[in-house]
């Protein structure tokens, strides 16, 4: 029972950050049809941002946490001043992919200069004294992770579907040439996307920094993690991206808790293959 | 009258200029191992198994128009297939390497089914699942035959009773190379390589056209993994040792970028940027903690200016300037 409730919890926490992940990657699917593969490696600009500025106490951690919001978006500014001239030129969608993955690489390169490969200071942000709930006892990082989720989801969903900038953004994702025509400047509108899916990765980044290793490395797994999340919830559908988050967190945490922690990975794209062969739209995905 | 002349003009300098060309160029590379130093085989050989990977990619990616971000995992396929068999089954490894790239192909028609279906994006999404899936196999998964991340020594290969050295993987790895361009460059001036072209231009008109959309993609694929897992079981044969971390997904990047940068849908760019990538990517590996960030520098700057590749390159600057053709 113990090791059932820890599990869950655990599986829950897990599978937020990589919905998190999965949510920025649908910010930028939506108003793209990119897929970004530089996503971890803006949450890892987030974790690298928060061993600089949240950590050290001697910085108010409101203060830091602008900081680290502001790292992230220069860095998500950064890879669409690069993915722009090709977008614009119409380029086949490919090359705007490898595009962002050359900026993922160029990010992470250029931090693990700065850190030498080595892991970043980090810490349990909200102390590490467990919230006990009747027999569980649940670190704060994990309630941290599980409520930043719930509330930047319902942030982003409200911004999306019911504001009138979300309808321009959506506009600009079915076809940005019709939305020039209507007077929207997809430039600006593409630069604001880039911004939220930055400042989302770059949360998920510090938020979950403490539960893995970071270094400038950590950015791959996490961004296939976060994939396997949007399709498995249905690509473009920000709520569908945390529900695949859980799901897939929880499956990889009971995987490896119950049957055999070597092989969690790998029944992870067994289980991507077969979403994609079955539903492709996703779990949550309407045709 | 003078256009004719003209043309005639430019047939016959386009003739002798690729003789002049090609003839010497041919020369320098077969004799390499005799006036080139250790490291200049070194370098050839990683360049030459690059080129029959980005080779094998270039069918499925840069005639038919669809991506693979899996490349690596026919790779593991071909590498893994060669160590087994020969851990276990104890097979010679001429036939061991045949039997893996048999199986390569078979498993590509099996995949193909279920991932042939999808389409751009998701398709991209499906093939790195794969790629991915694989390599988990090998390297965390079934660790008791597999070695994990330690993987699979591999003995020496003998031929005529002597170790054979980097002069003999030399001339293997030309001559499949070799093999691997004819394949692919006749393919493309074929039938089946215009109806691979015409879907990756519209799959529709195709199809109108009575293209068979679904059959040349499977065959595209099959081949495609067959040459790649070719590649792969050369490779580990000569380094002697089957690890998993040859067969990454940065190995399958760096595939896709190779096709892409030598350009894409030309079995002299697939050529090209097979061997300008690998040879850059081990001229690299000193440089340590740079290797990320130059990778990333040189993977934008090329899509930036550019996209065309090297070879679109080099046609667009020859056809300017010389009124010279490169077909392929």
């Amino acid at each position: 029972m113990e090791l059932f409730s820890i599990t869950l919890v655990s599986g829950i926490a897990v599978g937020c950050t990589f919905g998190l992940v999965g949510l920025a990657f649908t910010a930028i699917f939506n108003a793209s049809r990119i897929i970004n593969f530089a996503n971890g490696d803006l949450a890892m600009v987030g974790a690298f941002a928060a061993s600089l500025f949240l950590f050290p106490r001697e910085i108010h951690p409101a203060i830091g946490f602008f900081g680290v919001l502001a790292m992230s978006i220069i860095a998500g500014l950064l890879i669409h001043q690069l993915t722009e001239p090709s977008v614009k030129r119409g380029a086949p969608l490919i090359n705007t992919i490898l595009i962002t993955l050359g900026a993922g690489l160029i990010l992470s390169g250029s931090v693990g200069l700065c850190t030498k490969f080595g892991y970043f200071r980090d810490a349990f942000l909200f102390g590490s004294q467990p919230f006990v709930l009747g027999a569980m006892r649940i670190s704060p990082q994990y309630i941290a992770i599980i409520v930043t989720t719930g509330l930047l989801t319902l942030t982003y969903w409200l911004l999306l579907y019911r504001t009138r900038l979300g309808l321009t953004l959506r506009a600009l994702g079915i076809n940005s040439e019709m939305a020039s025509l209507s007077g929207i400047n997809a430039v600006t509108h593409r630069g604001l996307t880039w911004g939220i899916c930055a400042a989302i990765s770059g949360i998920a980044g510090f938020l979950i920094a403490p539960l893995m290793v970071p270094s400038a490395l950590m950015g791959l797994p996490l961004v296939i993690n976060g994939f396997i999340a949007a399709v498995v919830g249905g690509l473009g559908n920000p709520l569908a991206a945390v529900v695949g988050g859980i799901v897939v967190g929880l499956l990889l945490q009971f995987f490896s808790a119950y049957v055999s922690a070597g092989n969690a990975q790998f029944t992870m794209f067994l289980l991507l293959l077969v979403v994609l062969m079955v539903r492709p739209k996703g779990l949550l995905g309407r045709d | 009258m003078v256009i004719f002349t003209d043309k005639i003009l430019i047939m016959y300098i386009n003739k002798s200029i690729k003789l002049v060309l090609i003839g010497p160029a041919a020369a320098l590379i077969v004799l390499l191992p005799f006036y080139g130093s250790g490291l200049a085989l070194h370098l050839a050989i990683i360049g030459m198994m690059g080129a029959i990977a980005a080779l094998g990619l270039n069918i499925f990616y840069g005639y038919c128009g669809q991506i693979n971000f899996g490349s690596a995992g026919f790779l593991a396929i071909g590498g893994y297939g060669v160590a087994l068999l020969e851990k276990y089954a104890h097979i010679p490894y001429f036939a061991s390497l045949i039997i893996a790239v048999v199986t390569s192909g078979i498993i590509a028609f099996v995949v193909s089914y279920p991932l042939l279906r999808l389409r751009e994006h998701i398709l991209a999404l499906g093939t790195l699942a794969f790629g991915l899936a694989l390599y988990e196999a090998f390297a965390k998964g079934f660790t008791r035959y597999t070695g994990g991340e330690d993987g699979i020594d591999i003995s020496m290969l003998i031929v005529f009773g002597e170790p054979a050295g980097d002069r003999f993987f030399f001339y293997l790895f030309l001559i499949c190379m070799v093999i691997c361009f004819w394949i692919s460059y006749a393919m493309r001036n074929s039938r089946v390589g215009r109806a691979m072209v015409s879907i990756s231009q519209d799959e529709i008109a195709a199809t109108s056209l009575g293209v068979n959309i679904n059959k040349y993609l499977v065959i595209a694929f099959i081949i495609s993994g067959m040459v790649t897992a070719l590649s792969g079981g050369l490779f580990v044969k000569w380094t002697g040792w089957c690890s998993p971390e040859y067969f990454s997904l940065m190995i399958s990047i760096l595939i896709l970028l190779a096709v892409v940068i030598g350009g894409a849908g030309s079995a002299v760019g697939a050529l090209t940027g097979g061997l300008f990538m690998f040879i850059l990517r081990e001229l690299l590996a000193p440089l340590a903690l740079y290797d990320v960030l130059a990778y990333g520098i040189v993977l934008t700057v090329f899509f930036l200016f550019i996209p065309q590749g090297i070879t679109g390159l080099v046609r667009t600057f020859l056809g300017k300037w010389f009124s010279i053709g490169i077909r392929g």
